[in-house]
């Protein structure tokens, strides 16, 4: 039996059919496909938040007083160097401690120097060896005059005509004088040769040390008078340009040696930091590209990269500190990010970051 | 510098943490994917009588649901209590019998949570992403499994294995036909069938019909639409 023609399908029932059948297929094809595009471009993982960070300057006062002037106000803009606060030291031991200076050096002064004491020492051992000198010179003598004795009583003894107590005198008192003389003779020439390497220590001139112990005095001098000219109000200025973030002591009030008194906070950060909590989500290098997203209103966003990566995992105790339950600290390892000079992140300001993973290349997401 | 130019968008999530939307919408998509898969696996092994077209829909529409609630509660425990109840209220005074009327009650609460908690843009994306899907399950008939346009009935006189016969003029005017029903008494002449038939021309039904009863051996020829949800 021969099959019947099919009538023609109509349009209508044909995009039914691949609504029905057709589409949905399509549908899954194009989520799975939108999936892998945007699986690898989606910043999942390397995304992390990080807190800016700026100079930051403790103006202290350098020594004990009266905090005579406060010229600032907090959050007030101060320019580097300009005052910050005047200070009247009034501590009682520094006229004590400036008399006791002083004596010192006027003792320095009438002591005899080093140079000089060598030199002392040096003239000592010179009389020594020409005491020593004129007592070889004795001693030659007498060996002399030993030796003709010998000579006069060895025949006289072959002759019988003096007693051999009398011969072994001679001899006797001969070879004690040929020892003074041998003993004598090689400490002269020791003495001399030691002379010899103590001229430049010995004579007056030889060396700078008179000078320099002079520049010394000189030196402990101006110190004096410096000491003796700070006694007077001390004007502390500003270290940084910034702004003024605490005002610790107020105008009027006493205050101790290295006790501070203002902070100032630079404008804008320079830096952020930030932390790679266990399990880190990537290895981080430096120099990896970062992504900065900042949470103003118009989100801006600028590349940079990883400066410095932490030795070690800190406890965290800025503003990303997340001390979770069970926990008595939240830890992780600092990493630092660098800003360009244009960025305007204050600091403290928290901002993202994203880490473009090592085997990503920049140019695939436009990055740097 | 540079920002994304969507940015005055996304800046309407006033929430502490900014949305990552490229997550978001990523998230989404792969809940949406997964949830077809589980519904066309769902469509392939279901077995019973309780088959439900619109459960199907639920089933699919449900990952991107919660995918956009768990962002709308970002941790916050306060928001989801805050969810749970009114679910509950809502539960209370309206007996949902059909899982997508559950489901639509749902992204209402998702959507009115994320705007209340000043997501402003995640309340518009979560919203633009799930009615649009809403559209594409209406448009394809997401779920039906059996789909056909036409139960036809009549009595055949004639030997079923003439049956062929019948059968070449089905095939003429359909795409797919099936014997739902096919039906003899002991002393009672003929068969009474039931086909399901997916046309290939509906306006073309009353050629059918007039064929068929020009059929030597048909008789009380009769037809109803068949009905795309009802459940089987």
């Amino acid at each position: 039996m021969d099959p019947l023609p099919p009538i023609p399908t109509s349009p209508r029932l044909l995009w039914r059919e691949f609504r029905m059948r057709v589409v949905p297929w399509l549908f899954l094809s194009g989520l799975v496909a939108a999936i892998a595009v945007m699986w690898t471009r989606v910043n999942i993982g390397q995304s992390i938040v990080g807190v800016g960070e700026g100079e930051r300057a403790l103006i202290t006062s350098p020594q004990p007083g009266l905090l005579r002037e406060l010229k600032v106000r907090p959050y007030q803009l101060v320019n580097q160097g300009e005052p910050i606060a005047v200070v009247h030291p009034a501590d009682p031991r520094v006229p004590l401690d400036l008399l006791r200076l002083e004596l010192d050096l006027q003792r320095l002064r009438l002591q005899p120097t080093l140079p000089e004491q060598n030199a002392m020492n040096y003239e000592r051992v010179r009389s020594d060896l020409l005491r020593i000198k004129s007592e070889l010179a004795v001693a030659k003598v007498n060996l002399e005059r030993a030796q003709n004795e010998v000579d006069r009583n060895k025949p006289l003894y072959e002759e019988k005509l003096v007693s051999e107590d009398i011969y072994d005198l001679s001899l006797k008192t001969r070879q004690a004088f040929e020892a003074e003389v041998a003993e004598k003779t090689a400490a002269v020439r020791e003495m001399e040769q030691r002379i010899e390497e103590l001229r430049s220590l010995g004579e007056p001139g030889a060396t700078d040390a008179g000078d320099q112990f002079q520049q010394l005095l000189s030196r402990l001098d101006a110190a004096q008078s410096l000491a003796a000219s700070n006694w007077g109000p001390v004007t502390l200025v500003a270290p940084i340009s910034g702004m003024v973030s605490a005002v610790q002591r107020q105008q009027g009030e006493y205050i101790l040696d290295g006790e501070p008194l203002v902070v100032v906070h630079s404008l804008w950060s320079d830096r952020v930091i930030g932390y790679l909590r266990q399990p880190y989500p990537i290895d981080p290098e430096i120099g990896l590209p970062v992504k900065v997203t900042t949470r103003t209103h118009t989100r801006e966003q600028f590349w940079t990269s990883i400066s410095q990566v932490g030795a070690q995992v800190d406890i965290i105790t800025n503003a990303l500190a997340y001390v979770r339950q069970g926990s008595l600290v939240d830890v992780g390892l600092p990493i630092v990010i660098d800003l360009p000079s244009q960025s305007r992140i204050r600091p403290g300001e928290i901002v993202d970051l994203w880490i473009k993973p090592a085997e990503a290349r920049p140019q695939d997401r436009g990055g740097p | 510098m540079n920002s994304s130019s969507l940015d005055w968008f996304f800046q309407g999530d006033a929430a502490m943490v900014p949305t990552n939307w490229q997550a978001m919408v990523l998230g989404l998509l792969i809940a949406l994917a997964c949830g077809h898969v589980v519904s066309w696996v769902y469509m392939l092994t279901h077995t019973g009588l309780s088959y439900s077209r619109s459960f199907v829909n639920a089933l699919l529409l449900l990952p991107p649901i919660v995918c956009l609630v768990m962002m709308v509660l970002a941790n916050n425990l306060v928001t989801a209590f805050g969810m749970m109840a009114v679910f509950a209220i809502v539960r209370f005074r309206n007996i949902l019998r059909d899982t997508l009327d559950t489901t639509y009650i749902l992204i209402s609460l998702v959507i009115g949570m994320a705007a209340g908690t000043q997501r402003f843009a995640s309340a518009i994306l979560g919203c633009v992403i799930i009615c649009l899907v809403m559209v594409y399950l209406w448009q394809t008939a997401y779920g039906s499994r059996h789909h056909y346009d036409l139960i036809l009935n009549l009595h055949w006189t004639r030997s079923l294995k003439e049956m062929p016969e019948l059968h070449r003029l089905l095939k003429r005017h359909s795409w797919k036909w099936l014997l739902a029903s096919q039906r003899t008494h002991e002393g009672y002449e003929g068969t009474d069938l039931s086909f399901r038939l997916l046309l290939r021309n509906t306006d073309r039904l009353r050629d059918l019909l007039v064929e068929i009863g020009d059929l030597p051996g048909v008789s009380r020829v009769t037809t109803m639409p068949a009905e795309d949800q009802s459940e089987l």
